[in-house]
């Protein structure tokens, strides 16, 4: 309530802000917060609330709507402790997210090298490999599945046409493979962003350092090597912690394909709450679940910042 | 690049880069194809012809355009803010703020529903509109504050002495210059607002307050699903997007060649 | 360098800043939650204690966790007696519905109950289903559910019983006192909880059928498969045609489970819901044997290797309806499409040529004892009223029409299973007598029910389906995985 009111004063605020401008400096005053007011109001109204709420419900044994809410401190956390699920998901997505992360970055960057050429066309392809991420995750996932059939697919109709029936799988239905194909989607899908990052940042790069390795004898993959992948540093950096961050949060491609399965082959922390809030009627085991989730990710950037930064 | 890339290897990169594309316009291929499934165009007019398409699309535009301006608004002053002034705490405020980021949105469902219903807004647009710019923010304002810090302070300098305060200078230096990254924070914030799905199931609970998302439904009944239909819907409720995409292409690049990388 | 510490240092803060401010905030939730106690308990007894919970989780885990006296059971306001069912504002008004699934296409029945009770408004709204699970959820917590609920029985009307009314009053004044009576047990037992009816069903349902296509069969002069050991004959002189012999969408835990119910059931009648209760373990040798039935049916090609991906609906669904399969585990929900009406439907959603004729046998025998398995099920949809609901006249006006004569017999014009005795399907529109006869003798395949088609506990539910594709793939032995669902088993609260 009090939030709403100080949003409504802002104008008048602003207004004084004027006034006392030609006494402070423009730098160091008061008033700056103002700026960034608005912004607070919304990330602790929602963003934060939604936090502390969760961290609430975590104390809790409730199923998400009844009156009935237990207080039980923390046995969601102990019980969190002997959940083999969350180890499974845990490392599902470790590997989902290295993979996409890793090919991602390298698809990425070696598609706006390509694309750095004389090449013709060069609208065609960046339209192509950029209009995956911008489509619906349920067309997507309703594509793939399609895809990977197993029987009379698109895919293994494909290797078999090509001589390599062998390879045929049941792509999704196959513990040994979902996780992969699942992978397989989300570096299709994102891969487009990698590249247009990594593209341009490449714009930035002053070709006068490629002319210099050249005359210094540098061959094709040197000058990739040692001076063009060096100086995208901060772009590696946007992509490791984005894609770190999104593969954590991946849900509607895995729901709506495997949905988590076969069993728990293809479980994510996203699905396993999803599947504990509103199938299992535990909230609180849920809440629990996703303030691991947060945690993990804000230790795990900070992390990351922090090596990046001591390089 | 060109320097080091001799004709044979352009050719290579001409074929390379061929070969991708076709691996990647495939999936694209087949979703235009189940579109088709079934009644084959008939699919696409049953979808243009469906009697709640007008109400539903301007439903979500009005979501999509007032998301987009409150995040762009609030992400200017703030990233200006961040990038160009000066006050205690900034960093660790910074990062409270994309510490955002990370929350699952699964977690999020139940939190929003008590805001929404404490500020008494089902079916209204705002309902959907607050909780799609408060998680959004975090992103644009990342973008939008590494692109500021890509303006040279010199500017803002120059502009102290000819008497501008701090929001003069927001307006008449600042903004002029922030075309590029607008086009980022816009398409991305019109992309997660056009298809957000469950925020208008939850919050709009009058059947003429729906968005678009809600369109595939329709063709929905019960256990009878109609694949083409439901198709046809899918990729015309991805249209907009698509077409923003398409004719913001430049802008967007150089948006994301001045402002993201940094 | 400085700096860079700097930034280091900011990191942690905001993990700091991170934890304090949630924590701060989580004090705040509490008192929210008090708060909405107390609001939402309508009609309840708001006692002093609930109304001034002080803010923060102490209050809420003290007061909350104490149940409003009307969630008791005992003291539930309708028993009362029928004085409380003329209160309300006049007969006159709107009632909102809320469920997955409407009993026939929706505008057809809103016309249908419009006609009857012009001054009664309906609103209907009916999501997919786990969209609905979750909008319910929601708007129950807070008070702003619908007045008629759509329910499953089983886990869901347990979760929502603090939230509904006691329907017994209302269907003793309506029909009297022997109003149980009228129901088809198979589906009201379920709903009952002594004399408290916490739900009605609309239309019944059960599982257990296996349809087959039966142009295909004829085609290649196949009968369907009377023994299990049938099933894996007719299965592989498919095969050998080249006909996929039986689709399953075993992407879903509710399939899978329809078939071990149908496999325990016919190894080990009833014994699956003495598990259930935790009467016998999961680890029975008759539920195991069961498990090690459905492992066959992936290991000798039945079900075929893409089938843990495939869900039932629409995918398997649209296999089996495009008449590219010969059987599907389905149940009474697809009569209609032994009908003209629903003939036509599928052959302009997947452009048919030919007439297909479609119909359901019984499971197959798989202990031997030469009788076909039973099937399973109970309430398709069930009725519930919200407590809380200002509109309960009309509400109970819908309720009562959709259990009407009128309404009841509209379920049977759409090949619904209506709940009412002395109702039936409409099988006017059948397309050969063999599909007439079968959807005739329907209501004894239902009356010789074996059991219940949900299961109390949604844990059980996820524990098995885990079990069943952990199977299907070898990733564990029946024996492993029926040892999960009974460790799972026994962490289930059973309250009663």
């Amino acid at each position: 309530m009090q939030r709403t009111s100080m949003g409504a004063d802002t104008p008048s605020v602003l207004a004084g802000a004027k006034r006392a401008r030609r006494t402070r400096s423009i730098n160091r005053s008061w008033t700056n917060y103002l700026y960034i007011l608005p912004l607070f109001v919304f990330i602790l109204g929602f963003v934060y609330f939604a936090i502390g709420y969760t961290i609430y419900v975590s104390f809790l044994d409730w199923n998400g709507f009844s009156r009935r809410r237990e207080f039980i401190g923390l046995e969601n956390f102990a019980e969190m402790l002997d959940d083999r699920i969350i180890l499974r998901a845990l490392k599902n997505t470790a590997l989902f997210g290295i993979l996409a992360i890793v090919m991602q970055m390298l698809l990425g960057f070696l598609l706006a090298v390509l694309l750095k050429t004389r090449i013709r066309f060069k609208t065609v392809y960046k339209t192509i490999f950029f209009l995956p991420v911008v489509l619906a995750p349920a067309v997507i996932s309703y594509i793939f599945r399609h895809i990977y059939q197993a029987e009379g697919g698109p895919l293994n109709t494909l290797l078999e046409s090509i001589g390599l029936g062998a390879l045929q799988q049941a792509w999704l239905a196959d513990p040994s493979f979902a996780l992969y194909a699942l992978t397989l989607i989300n570096i299709w899908q994102w891969t487009g962003f990698s590249f247009l990052l990594y593209f341009a940042a490449l714009t930035l790069i002053d070709e006068h350092l490629y002319e210099a390795a050249r005359i210094d004898g540098a061959n094709f993959m040197q000058v990739l090597r040692y001076i063009t992948f060096p100086l995208l540093k901060s772009t590696h950096l946007t992509l490791v912690i984005l894609g770190f961050i999104g593969a954590l949060k991946t849900f509607d491609i895995v729901y709506l394909t495997t949905g988590g399965g076969p069993g728990r082959s293809t479980e994510f922390m996203s699905t396993y709450i999803f599947k504990e809030a509103i199938l299992e009627y535990n909230a609180g085991y849920a809440a629990a679940l996703a303030l691991f989730v947060v945690m993990l990710c804000v230790t795990s950037t900070a992390i990351q910042l922090y090596l990046y930064r001591n390089q | 690049m060109n320097a080091i890339f001799g004709k044979r290897n352009t050719l290579f990169a001409q074929l390379a880069l061929s070969l991708f594309a076709i691996v990647f316009a495939a999936p694209l291929v087949l979703t235009a194809r189940v579109s088709l499934q079934g009644e084959g165009l008939g699919n696409y007019s049953a979808v243009i012809t469906q009697p709640l398409l007008p109400q539903f699309f301007l439903n979500s535009a009005i979501v999509t355009a007032g998301t987009i301006l409150l995040t762009y608004a609030i992400t200017v002053l703030a990233a200006y803010a961040f990038s160009k002034l000066d006050f205690a705490g900034k960093g660790l405020l910074f990062n409270a703020v994309l510490a955002g980021l990370t929350m699952p949105g699964v977690a999020v469902i139940l939190p929003m529903f008590i805001v929404v219903r404490r500020l008494n807004l089902f079916d209204n647009y705002l309902a959907v509109i607050l909780p799609l710019t408060a998680f959004g923010l975090p992103f644009a304002l990342l973008q939008m504050r590494n692109f500021l810090d890509g303006v040279p302070n010199e500017l803002l300098d120059a502009g102290r002495i000819d008497g501008c305060n701090s929001f003069t200078c927001l307006t008449k230096i600042v903004l002029p210059l922030i075309k590029p990254i607008t086009v980022v924070v816009i398409l991305l914030t019109f992309l997660g607002a056009w298809n957000e799905y469950f925020l208008g199931l939850v919050f709009m609970q009058d059947e003429s307050r729906q968005l678009i998302t809600q369109l595939p439904q329709y063709f929905i009944q019960e256990r009878v699903q109609d694949t083409g239909k439901v198709f046809a819907a899918l990729v015309q409720i991805s249209q907009p997007v698509r077409v923003a995409y398409l004719s913001l292409q430049r802008y967007f690049e150089d948006g994301l060649i001045s402002g993201s990388l940094k | 360098m400085a700096t860079n510490r700097n930034k280091w240092v900011a990191q942690i803060l905001v993990i700091l800043l991170l934890l304090s401010l949630t924590l701060s905030a989580c004090g705040g939730g509490g008192g929210e939650v008090a708060v909405d106690a107390t609001t939402t308990t309508a009609g309840g007894d708001q006692t002093g204690e609930t109304a001034t919970a002080p803010a923060g989780e102490a209050g809420a885990g003290t007061q909350a966790t104490e149940p409003p006296a009307e969630s008791e059971g005992e003291v539930a306001p309708g028993v009362t007696g029928t004085a409380d069912l003329a209160t309300g504002s006049g007969k006159a008004g709107t009632v909102t519905f809320w469920t997955w699934n409407t009993g026939g296409p929706e505008d057809q029945m809103a016309a249908a109950f419009t006609k009857a009770h012009p001054d009664v408004k309906l609103v209907i709204k009916s999501p997919e289903y786990t969209d609905y699970l979750n909008q319910l959820k929601l708007a129950m917590g807070s008070g702003r559910g619908p007045d008629v609920i759509g329910l499953q029985a089983g886990g869901m009307v347990k979760e929502y019983d603090e939230f509904l009314e006691d329907l017994a009053p209302y269907a003793a004044k309506e029909w009297g006192n022997d109003w149980k009576g009228k129901f088809y047990s198979v589906g009201i037992d379920q709903l009952l909880d002594g004399d408290r009816a916490a739900a009605l069903p609309w239309f019944n349902s059960a599982a257990g059928y296996v349809w087959y296509n039966k142009n295909i069969f004829d085609q290649h002069g196949l009968k369907p498969p009377k023994t299990f050991e049938d099933l894996f004959t007719v299965s592989k002189q498919l095969k050998a045609k080249g006909v996929t012999p039986f689709v399953h969408g075993a992407k879903d835990a509710w399939v899978n489970l329809d078939m071990y119910i149908n496999l325990a059931n016919e190894i080990a009648p009833g014994k699956i819901y003495q598990a259930e209760a935790g009467k016998i373990p999961w680890t029975d040798p008759d539920l195991v044997k069961a498990m090690a039935q459905w492992k066959r049916l992936f290991d000798e090609g039945v079900i075929g290797k893409g089938a843990l991906a495939t869900a039932q609906y629409p995918d398997a669904q649209d296999k089996f309806f495009s008449g590219k399969a010969g059987m599907i585990l389905m149940g009474m929900w697809h009569d209609r499409d032994m009908t003209k009406a629903g003939l036509a439907d599928r052959k302009k959603q997947y452009k048919l040529k030919e007439d297909i004729i479609w119909m359901p046998v019984p499971f197959p025998d798989v202990n031997g004892d030469g009788k076909p398995g039973r099937l399973f099920g109970g309430p398709d949809v069930a009725l519930g009223m919200n407590a809380e609901s200002e509109n309960k006249d009309a509400a109970w006006t819908f309720i009562s029409w959709a259990l009407s004569d009128e309404g009841q017999k509209f379920e049977g014009s759409v090949l619904n299973f209506p709940a009412l005795k002395g109702y039936g399907l409409d099988t006017s529109d059948a397309i050969t007598p063999e599909q007439k006869t079968n959807l005739q003798n329907q209501v004894k395949d239902l009356e010789n029910a074996v059991g219940k088609r949900e299961l109390l506990y949604p844990e059980l539910d996820t524990a098995l389906g885990d079990a069943l594709q952990n199977v299907a793939t070898g990733e564990q032995t029946p024996q492993q995985a029926m040892e999960a669902v009974q460790s799972e088993s026994e962490n289930i609260d059973r309250e009663d």
